[in-house]
């Protein structure tokens, strides 16, 4: 372009400013330049622009060069074309300007018009003068002259006059300022008329973008210029769009010479790459390399480095560096496309170097940038990529120049290729105390050591910083070219550690092809390290991953076995792994055992669904699932089993006596729900899409409760899918081996590809709660799978004691034992699920009272029995009938209580069963008096449960002293029979007794023989001792009711007369006595005294009488009123020895000493008479 | 032209990866898995930068808003681009936008087969024959 200076001094940095031409007088202006010049960027302008533009605040900067009128230039070049013209002037005198002034004036202001040029300012500097301001009438200065001969309505504001600061700084500041202030507007004024007039310009010129003669370089530096004075003007960022502008021409171009036939200017960007130095990233324009665009000698690379280090100036300016990487990146990917798509040759690997240093310099200016910034976050995020790619490129060189670990010696083409890339880059920059990146690429081409050592770097630094801003995934990537660098190395423990972080995650997150080529590569790494386990491991999962070739497994397989045989079996302890990497447990049930409950010492058995992955057949060794115990039942001693009840029924036994597990099992809180089978999809979550969708109906009415609408509602509650966040990966815990002491087995089978079903065994020891655990599977005797599926499981069972058991029963459970008779019970052995060995002996031993013998034979009874038991296979019972005697207690009415001790050779204690007898009768007795005979009466019944009669025979009373006793009873009393449905039997004998004997209390036995009827059992003796106290009749007692005076019967409501006598027929000390008459108050009413005191002469049987005045209150036939005769004994005063007492007291007589002989009498009361037959007497 | 769809459900892991091509050095199933597992932290970025409401559920599954199909371009390298999906280094965004929103079609398609359960793997040929035939029209 014409009129461009070219010189690189001019033009190196930001020179660029609004160009002032001065005319008039240039002396005048001289002295008023630096404060001008310092003045005008003090202070933003408002920037008002046509078409809607947004008005921008803008600094404006200006230099000034004295008017010449041959170089105003063209409207075209906007930066070397002076912007405003000012005409300077300090004539005061009116005549000179008149004169001379006005003529100078116009000369330059047609020059001007004659370039359509409207830019313009006319100042007149004054000098202030204090006079001058105080006159009242202002003159006409010669700045209104000019005006007057110059100016028209538009253009009146161009004239400004302005008081000289040098000469009087005070007064002058605010002229000053509005002068700075117009100066500023006008320079914006005229640019955006220029602006206007040259984008139209370079529109036109676009336009003619498919013209052939049209030239890229030619109008990049035509709408350049537009950037540089946006940028001149602070607008970096409107600047940048017409960088962008360019760029994305430039890229539309490019690609679309890939469809069609490109423009001949395109053929510039296919020259030869010659220099691929990197881009530095400064305010700075590079001018060298916009010469080569000038001159159309730039070649794709140099340009491309043109446009992004002006690009990234606009943006450094903007202080966005990030912005910059984020640019960095996307430039080197479109350049590298460009590049091919153009076909421009160059030594292969300078791209390479290029984008390396690209993506390193801008990590440098972010580095340097943001050392003081916020924006330190903002770029950390961009520089990941960036490091990535410099590191990806420099592997790149490094595959390309021979400087990879493992890789032969360079040769001597690539030690040449060093050479050409290292010219590429050109120098660096001087004075740098830092080695730039070209210096660090050139280095590291060098040598091996400092190749590593520059992509180490750049490794983990793109590693860290991925993982620093989350993403994990990148910094994973990064891991695994580490491993692949690392393993080259040699040092392939470090390549397995980024490898299985690799793996992990890819395994999580179910990316199944990349987990198994990471598989592959650790497999590898396992080889070269001569991991063995490791490799064993691994190729055993190889060899189950569906997603490889058929083959690749097979080969996997078969070096898992070969690996099993040749290197494992020298081990003493298999080698643990993961189950779920080959396996699949489908499900895990346990079988019911044939008793309904699991006993110990027994088999409890569990079925197991395995899925085995394996490409081929495989020997498991020992198949086993650990059991973990829940709750261990205490072992009971077999010692005071008070529980151990006999009347537990035989055929009832098993089980019974500790309860079926099952219903034990949810009595107890703690317990869980133990369940008996499990399928492991079972377990999985439930997919919440699967859900049912909440459907309802609704009616909707109106206000007059008319329908309005119906409608079939779907209320989805605001259920976001949410994508699970990926940054946190759980660190998975090593599967630890459990106890596998306690567990099911089952060894050596096959497994097949595909379900198998396998049934493991286990013999239950203690009884208690147990769980399944993990599940193990031991293949070809030395690679151990262990799962840690079940674990959470609830699957379990209970295990009871089911162990010797001995029991005394009774053979008829419904019967009560009865003492005093030969009793049929059994003792049941029941071997649960143990053998009894032969010659073991059960002993039993009673309490006192109690014998036994077999029922067999005709043992005798004794107290302590031995009896042998057979030997016996588990579950199996031995019974041995016995017989059990209880003798009769005297006295003893309720029951008889009896222990039998069981000792067994198998348990420490002996086992304590009680027994209850009821005994077979009862006997009860009365004493009966007539006047002065006694009698005693007895009555036998029987109180046993069940049915159960008795002959009697020989009853007999006995009695001591010299009492004896008159039998009453019938002589045929052989048929006498008692029974316990309700029969008793009755038995009368008088008592004789001496009557020259003083009476005492004596005892009496009676004794009678019984049998159960019907049976051959002999007769056993029945006694029944009783004590009499003294009985000898002392008194009787008679009453008689007598009508009163004048009345031949007794009336109800009449005053009777009871006539009471007391006589005594027998010697006695007692002679005072009470009597009490007890009446039936309903019947009668005694009136006055019911008691008094009598006493009786003791010498004299006379008897002695006490009348009383009763009323019966009913009519008919009435009991007599009942009286009570006690011994009276008087206070004793005199003698306090005697007795303490001082009140008198009342002693009972005991029974029959007393006889009432009017006890059963009954007179006969008429009712009352008529009322009127009273009525008379009234 | 685009060379790989890949559908991700919600938890990270791989509905569906089709791709078309040959299988050659550089360019094959597997490199092409690996970008798209690492495009799946740029997406994670992007979805967190740009907090829709209708929270995103994968590359493409189940978003609600049509407009908001497409989440622009996620990250590129020298030889692939990778959008929200298909992509390649010679189509416009709105060509991408319109052959995502055919993919969610086709994927809506798919996951409406009443016995398949979502977060399963989409193994229907249906849908793979037309994924690969949309990747073909793109060219």
């Amino acid at each position: 372009m014409k009129g461009v200076n070219n010189s690189p001094a001019d033009r190196e940095g930001m020179t660029n400013k609004p160009i002032v031409t001065c005319a008039g007088d240039w002396n005048l202006f001289c002295t008023l330049e630096a404060p001008l010049v310092a003045a005008i960027p003090q202070d933003s302008c408002e920037w008002r622009r046509s078409y809607g533009r947004v008005t921008k605040s803008v600094y404006l900067e200006a230099s000034f060069i004295k008017y010449n009128k041959d170089k105003v230039q063209s409207d075209l070049n906007l930066l070397k074309r002076p912007i405003l013209h000012i005409y300077w002037t300090d004539c005061v005198d009116i005549e000179y300007y008149k004169t001379t002034l006005r003529e100078d004036i116009e000369i330059w202001f047609k020059e001007l018009e004659k370039k359509g040029i409207t830019d313009w300012m006319i100042i007149q500097v004054e000098t202030y003068d204090i006079r001058k301001t105080n006159k009242l009438l202002p003159r006409t200065t010669v700045l209104d002259k000019i005006k007057g001969d110059f100016a028209v309505k538009q253009t009146e504001d161009r004239f400004i006059s302005v008081i000289n600061p040098i000469k009087s700084e005070a007064r002058s500041a605010e002229s000053w300022r509005a002068l700075v202030a117009k100066m500023r507007h006008f320079v914006l004024v005229a640019y955006n008329k220029a602006l206007i007039k040259f984008e139209e310009h370079m529109r036109e010129q676009r336009e003619k973008r498919n013209e052939p003669e049209w030239d890229f370089c030619k109008y990049f530096i035509l709408q350049e210029q537009l950037a540089f004075v946006l940028e001149m003007l602070g607008l970096y960022e409107e600047a940048l769009v017409q960088y962008d502008e360019l760029d994305a021409l430039f890229s539309q171009f490019v690609l679309n010479s890939n469809v069609t036939e490109g423009p001949q200017w395109l053929e510039t960007f296919k020259q030869p790459v010659t220099s691929w130095q990197a881009v530095r990233l400064t305010a700075l324009v590079p001018q060298h390399l916009r010469e080569l665009i000038i001159k159309k000698k730039a070649s794709l690379l140099d340009f491309r480095s043109y446009l992004f280090q002006r690009q990234s100036a606009m943006l450094l300016l903007m202080f966005k560096p990030w912005e910059i990487a984020s640019r960095c990146l996307s430039t080197v990917h479109n350049t590298l496309v460009e590049l091919s798509l153009l076909g421009a040759t160059a030594v292969e690997g300078a791209s390479a170097c290029w984008a390396q240093l690209a993506c390193a310099e801008t990590l440098r200016a972010c580095e340097r940038l943001t050392a003081s910034n916020s924006a330190l976050e903002m770029c950390t995020a961009m520089q990941a990529p960036l490091l990535h790619n410099a590191k990806d490129k420099l592997h790149e060189l490094g595959k390309l120049c021979g400087l990879l670990p493992g890789s032969p010696e360079p040769t001597s083409e690539q030690l040449h290729l060093v050479v050409m890339l290292s010219a590429g880059m050109g120098d660096s920059e001087a004075n740098n105390q830092h080695p730039t990146p070209t210096d660090r690429l050139k280095e590291a081409l060098c040598s091996k050591t400092c190749f590593q050592q520059y992509y180490l770097e750049l490794a983990e630094l793109a590693m860290g910083t991925y993982k620093h801003i989350g993403r994990l995934r990148f910094a994973r990537l990064i891991g695994r070219d580490l491993a692949a660098f690392y393993s080259e190395l040699g040092e392939t423990g470090k390549a397995v550690v980024f490898l299985m972080d690799a793996l992990r995650s890819y395994e999580e997150q179910g990316w199944k092809d990349l987990a198994a080529q990471t598989r592959l590569e650790l497999v590898a790494a396992a080889k070269k390290m001569e991991d063995v386990d490791r490799y064993t491991k691994l190729s055993a999962t190889i060899a189950c991953t569906a997603e490889l070739e058929i083959l690749v497994r097979n080969f996997y397989f078969e070096e898992m076995m070969n690996s099993i045989r040749d290197n494992l079996s020298q081990k003493p302890e298999p080698v643990l792994t993961e189950l779920n990497d080959c396996f699949k447990i489908v499900s895990a049930t346990l079988l019911p055992s044939e008793r309904g409950v699991y006993i110990t010492d027994n088999k409890v058995q569990c079925c197991l669904v395995v899925e085995s992955n394996m490409p081929r057949d495989i020997t498991c060794t020992r198949a086993a699932i650990s059991i973990e115990v829940f709750k261990i039942d205490k072992v009971e001693k077999r010692t005071p089993a008070k529980s151990y009840k006999t009347d537990i029924s035989v055929n009832n036994n098993i089980g019974s006596q500790n309860n079926s597990p099952r219903k034990t099992a949810p009595d107890e809180n703690e317990l869980p729900n133990l369940i008996s089978s499990i399928r492991l999809d079972d377990l999985k979550p439930k997919n919440p899409l699967l859900n049912p969708l909440h459907i309802t109906s609704q009616l909707h009415y109106k206000e007059d409760k008319t329908l309005q609408k119906a409608t079939v509602e779907c209320i989805t509650p605001k259920v976001t899918l949410k994508r699970s966040d990926s940054s946190k990966y759980r660190k998975p815990s090593a599967t630890l081996r459990n106890n596998y002491e306690n567990a099911f087995t089952c060894v050596n089978f096959t497994l097949k590809p595909g379900s198998n079903e396998i049934i493991l065994e286990c013999i239950a020891k203690a009884p208690g709660t147990f769980k399944i655990g993990q599940v193990s599977l031991l293949i070809e005797e030395k690679l151990e799978f262990l799962s840690n599926a079940l674990i959470s499981t609830k699957v379990g069972y209970d295990v009871v004691i089911q162990g010797v058991n001995v029991y005394l029963n009774k053979v008829e459970p419904k019967k009560d034992l009865v003492a005093g008779l030969e009793q049929a019970m059994e003792l049941v052995v029941t071997s649960g699920s143990s053998f009894i060995q032969e010659d073991a002996t059960i002993i039993l031993k009673t309490s006192t009272g109690l014998t036994i013998r077999r029922a067999e034979g005709d043992s005798p009874k004794v107290r302590e029995l031995a009896i042998p038991v057979p030997a016996c296979r588990p579950f199996e019972t031995t019974r041995v009938p016995l017989k059990l005697f209880s003798g009769l207690q005297v006295k003893k009415e309720k029951s008889v209580e009896h222990t039998v001790w069981l000792n067994c050779p198998w348990w420490e204690a002996a086992m304590e069963v009680p027994l209850h007898f009821s005994p077979p009768m009862v006997a009860s007795w009365r004493l009966l008096t007539s006047n002065t005979r006694k009698f005693v009466h007895v009555t036998l019944k029987s109180t046993v449960a069940h049915l159960i009669q008795f002959e009697l025979t020989e009853p007999k009373l006995e009695c001591d002293g010299n009492t004896t006793v008159s039998d009453l009873n019938p002589k045929n009393a052989k048929d006498m029979t008692v029974a316990s449905d309700g029969t008793t039997a009755s038995f009368m004998w008088e008592l004789l007794k001496d009557p020259l004997v003083k009476a005492g209390p004596m005892k009496a036995t009676f004794t009678v023989q019984y049998k159960p009827i019907g049976t051959d059992e002999p007769s056993r003796n029945f006694i029944c001792p009783f004590d009499i106290q003294d009985c000898t009749t002392l008194f009787v007692i008679r009453t008689k009711l007598e009508p009163s005076k004048g009345t031949d019967f007794c009336r109800a409501s009449q005053v009777c007369c009871l006539q009471l006598s007391v006589q005594r027929v027998n010697e006695t000390e007692f002679t005072s006595l009470m009597y009490e008459v007890l009446a039936d108050q309903t019947m009668w009413a005694v009136l006055g005294r019911t008691a008094g005191v009598i006493t009786m002469e003791s010498n004299t049987a006379e008897a002695q009488s006490v009348t009383l005045d009763v009323m019966p209150l009913v009519a008919g036939y009435l009991p007599l009123p009942t009286v009570r005769l006690s011994k009276y004994i008087a206070a004793n005063t005199k003698d306090p020895k005697k007795d303490i007492s001082a009140h008198p007291r009342l002693e009972p007589f005991s029974p029959g000493q007393v006889y009432h002989a009017g006890k059963a009498k009954q007179v006969h009361v008429l009712p009352p008479m008529a009322k009127e037959h009273l009525d008379p007497a009234l | 032209m685009a060379v790989c769809v890949a559908v991700i459900g919600k938890d990270n892991s791989p509905l569906y990866i089709g791709g078309i091509g040959n299988d050659n050095g550089t360019d094959n199933e597997l490199s092409r898995q690996w970008l798209v597992h690492t495009a799946l932290d740029a997406l994670e970025e992007r979805l967190a930068t740009t907090n829709t409401n209708n929270a995103a559920a994968g590359t493409n599954t189940a978003r609600t808003d049509l407009r908001d199909l497409y989440l622009g371009l996620l990250y590129s390298t020298d030889t692939h681009k990778i959008s929200t999906s298909p992509s390649g280094s010679n189509i416009r965004d709105a060509e991408v936008r319109t052959a995502l929103r055919r993919l969610h079609a086709l994927y809506a398609d798919a996951i409406c087969n009443p016995f398949h359960l979502p977060g399963d793997q989409i193994t229907s040929p249906k849908f793979d024959k037309q994924v690969k035939s949309l990747m073909l029209n793109n060219v």
